[in-house]
């Protein structure tokens, strides 16, 4: 492990304040899934964890929850970055709260998708809440099911934006 | 992040994570990553700064199609400017 000054700092605060067992997660390998056409064939799926949610539409994540809220949200693509509120307590919201494409960039993919840069924009993103100390219920049922949607609406490929 | 995006790949979608965090992603080890060196709670720059905002996404789609080895970190070049 590479157990940087920052990393212990994290790892002690969050032990000390929100999940006494909590570890960082260690892979020794990476998957792989090959791009298979050049980006502008490329179905792709966005994929965020800044907690974006649709103000008045979606019930917000549980930011509380000390040790995380695994679930994740449907958004449609079409969705204006102002109807988006976002529901994470470990990052100052400054910069989302005044533009929600600075961690959820709907507008953006919109964009490239218009001017053929990508092949289609996936509908729906997909959002969860990203300080998920506990990651057992992520990785076994609602990170699947979401693969799940997504591959069901087409996606070749996903970005993935955190916060 | 890092955990969802090799949950994707095993659906045979290919991914590409933004990361802020470099040794986090040294663990996780996500498929593909652009590291920024930006603030927490703005992942592709400032509000308002549409060009970096852009840029940022560009630069993680080149990681998306280049990239040819498991567990790639690719450096954005991009400094914060506030």
């Amino acid at each position: 492990m590479n157990n940087t000054e920052a990393l212990q700092r994290s790892y002690n605060l969050v032990r000390e304040k929100w999940d006494p067992h909590f570890e960082w997660v260690v892979n020794e390998s990476a998957p792989w899934a090959p791009l298979h056409q050049p980006l502008a064939q490329t179905t792709l799926a966005l994929v965020g964890t800044c907690g974006a949610y649709r103000r008045g539409v979606d019930c917000p994540f549980d930011a509380a929850n000390y040790y995380g809220d695994p679930s994740f949200k449907e958004i449609p693509c079409a969705t204006p970055p102002t109807a988006l509120d976002f529901a994470h307590t470990h990052y100052d919201h400054t910069h989302v709260a005044q533009d929600a494409n600075v961690g959820f960039p709907l507008g953006h993919l919109r964009a490239l998708e218009a001017e053929g840069v990508i092949g289609r924009f996936v509908d729906p993103a997909i959002s969860f809440s990203g300080y998920l100390p506990e990651t057992r219920q992520l990785v076994k049922d609602t990170a699947p099911a979401a693969a799940k949607r997504l591959v069901e609406a087409g996606a070749q490929a996903a970005l993935l934006v955190p916060c | 992040m890092g955990l969802i995006a090799r949950v994707l790949e095993e659906a045979a979608i290919a991914t590409v994570c933004i990361i802020m965090r470099r040794e986090v992603a040294q663990n996780v080890k996500p498929p593909r990553s652009l590291f920024v060196k930006f603030p927490f709670g703005a992942p592709l720059g400032p509000a308002g700064d549409v060009e970096t905002q852009r840029g940022i996404i560009l630069e993680a789609l080149s990681v998306l199609a280049i990239a040819t080895e498991p567990g790639t970190i690719v450096d954005s070049p991009r400094a914060w400017k506030r």
